[in-house]
């Protein structure tokens, strides 16, 4: 969280994360690129920095796609998901340094632009087979670039993040774009089926892990109460663990109902930064903690503490006969609401 | 809110699960197949009386463009040509092509029947089998996109069959 613009708000575990993410990708190009020049003495090095460079950026694609289902079908993945940004723009410098390269192996010796000369390199537009494969490249990196261009905070919140959201959605076209640009380039002229394997795999990875992960999200969506005007009988009080929530869908979206000190609040379920599931979070020091980037809220008003200005809005909860319930109308962001108490449960102190 | 984000994320999926894999498998399976040269016969010093290569009667021949000893030998059905260039060619990235014309067909281009043999490796000598007997032989610059040169193939029947069989690397 920062209440003023900084280009990379650094802590320790950041360090870490990018850390890792450098030497994994220097160890990666190191032995690609040895074992090239060992194993196949016609390749120059130029030839294989512009390999190892496109396979590496498309290995950490492949990676950041697996990372946000994962994250939501088990939560050791978290971690990973707290830097993921990070990951990204390494990935897109990665590609970015693969199209140069490429660019001035193959384009930048002639009479043409170097860009105009990948758009008119030779190939049947009109069907699949010898179709121009590095066009389809230039279109994926054009996309990762505008992404990594926006990952920062100061975008999220000019954009705001369902906008910013949809804007990052575009890292599915640049992947299937990707995937034939390596079919139809890498693989046209490398027929080993390893490679084919390889690629079939890594695309067959993606697709179950995302699909996995949608079937799981579809499961958290019942219409059972759509449009509901009054309050709604949701789930025992002992159905919530204690510090820790229980998402429901009301009237079309998700509301968290926090459990802590004896009281149950409910908020939605959407952290302000960027909609992470706020449900899937837990309550540290009396503050409703997001799993993703540690955004904090207070759970009776759904308000960031001071200096953090972060909203979302609250809903009014009640407890009957030792049942939740709650008013599927959300109230404005940030309004207090009072919290229900449990019964059996004395009072403890004022609600930070 | 984002309820609206999540279906559409879930819709793009699904169009991904039918779209990625079919193009994919498409691309693939469009793949032209990779003239290979495997299956040429081992010839250094190893030939068989029955499948000694033949020298086809009026070879050497020459090519018009470039200065090369060039061969053609027979095997029963199957023809060859060794080639070898005396003069390292200026044109980088240089490929022979088979054709069944005269090879002047296509101008500065490619006949559009042009078969890829293979890449002429400097001045080492290459055997490539012939796909027919006859036609002739291009070397096409594929930086430049231009006919570097060509020559008529002779046919006919094989004359001598010793001194002159062929020795060259077989390009794979």
């Amino acid at each position: 969280m920062a209440v003023s613009y900084k280009a990379v708000g650094w802590n320790r575990q950041k360090r870490i994360y990018d850390g890792v993410v450098l030497a994994g990708v220097l160890s990666y190009l190191g032995l690609f690129v040895g074992s090239g020049i060992v194993l196949d003495a016609q390749a120059t090095l130029e030839t294989l920095l512009i390999r190892g460079l496109g396979t590496c950026a498309f290995l950490l694609l492949t990676i950041i796609l697996s990372i946000g289902p994962l994250a939501r079908l088990d939560d050791r993945f978290l971690p990973l998901l707290y830097n993921r940004r990070h990951l990204g723009v390494t990935m897109s410098v990665v590609a970015l340094a693969h199209g140069v390269l490429s660019l001035v192996q193959f384009h930048a010796f002639g009479d043409l632009n170097p860009l105009v000369s990948v758009l008119v390199s030779p190939g049947r537009w009109e069907g699949v087979a010898g179709f121009p494969f590095q066009p389809l490249g230039l279109a994926a990196l054009v996309i990762l670039l505008l992404m990594a261009a926006t990952s920062h905070d100061f975008w999220l919140a000019n954009l705001t993040a369902p906008t910013w959201k949809r804007l990052h959605m575009l890292v599915y076209v640049a992947w299937a774009l990707l995937v034939l640009h390596v079919a139809l380039g890498a693989l046209y002229g490398e027929r080993h089926p390893a490679l084919v394997a390889v690629l079939a795999v890594a695309v067959a990875w993606v697709l179950l892990v995302h699909g996995a992960g949608a079937l799981r999200e579809r499961r958290l969506d019942p219409d059972s109460v759509p449009g509901a005007r009054d309050f709604v009988r949701v789930c025992p009080v002992d159905a919530i663990p204690e510090n820790r929530a229980r998402i429901v869908s009301l009237s079309g979206e998700r509301v968290a109902l926090f459990r802590y000190d004896g009281k149950v609040s409910a908020i939605s379920n959407v952290c302000q930064h960027q909609n992470g599931p706020l449900g899937e979070g837990c309550v540290l020091d009396g503050l409703v903690t997001c799993p993703w980037h540690g955004y904090q809220y207070r759970p009776h008003d759904g308000t960031s503490p001071p200096p953090y200005a972060e909203k979302v809005p609250t809903f009014r909860v009640r407890i009957v006969d030792g049942v939740v319930e709650v008013h599927p109308r959300p109230l404005p962001a940030g309004t207090p609401v009072e919290p229900a108490r449990i019964p059996g449960h004395p009072p403890t102190e004022a609600t930070p | 809110m984002i309820r609206p984000l999540r279906t559409r994320h879930r819709r793009t999926v699904a169009a991904l699960w039918i779209v990625v894999p079919a193009l994919l498998a498409w691309a693939l399976l469009s793949r032209p197949p990779q003239p290979r040269m495997d299956d040429l016969p081992a010839w250094r010093g190893e030939a068989t009386p029955a499948g000694h290569p033949r020298r086809v009667a009026g070879t050497p021949f020459e090519l018009d463009g470039v200065r090369a000893e060039a061969a053609v030998f027979s095997r029963g059905v199957e023809r060859h040509l060794r080639l070898r260039l005396l003069e390292r060619s200026v044109a980088p990235d240089l490929l022979a092509y088979w054709t069944a014309g005269a090879g002047k067909d296509g101008g500065d281009g490619l006949p559009a029947d042009a078969t890829l043999l293979g890449r002429v490796p400097g001045t080492r000598e290459i055997v490539w089998r012939l796909p027919a007997d006859g036609g002739s032989i291009v070397l096409y610059s594929l930086a430049h996109q231009r006919r570097v040169a060509s020559g008529a193939l002779p046919t006919g029947s094989a004359g001598e069959s010793r001194g002159g069989e062929p020795r060259g690397g077989e390009e794979s």
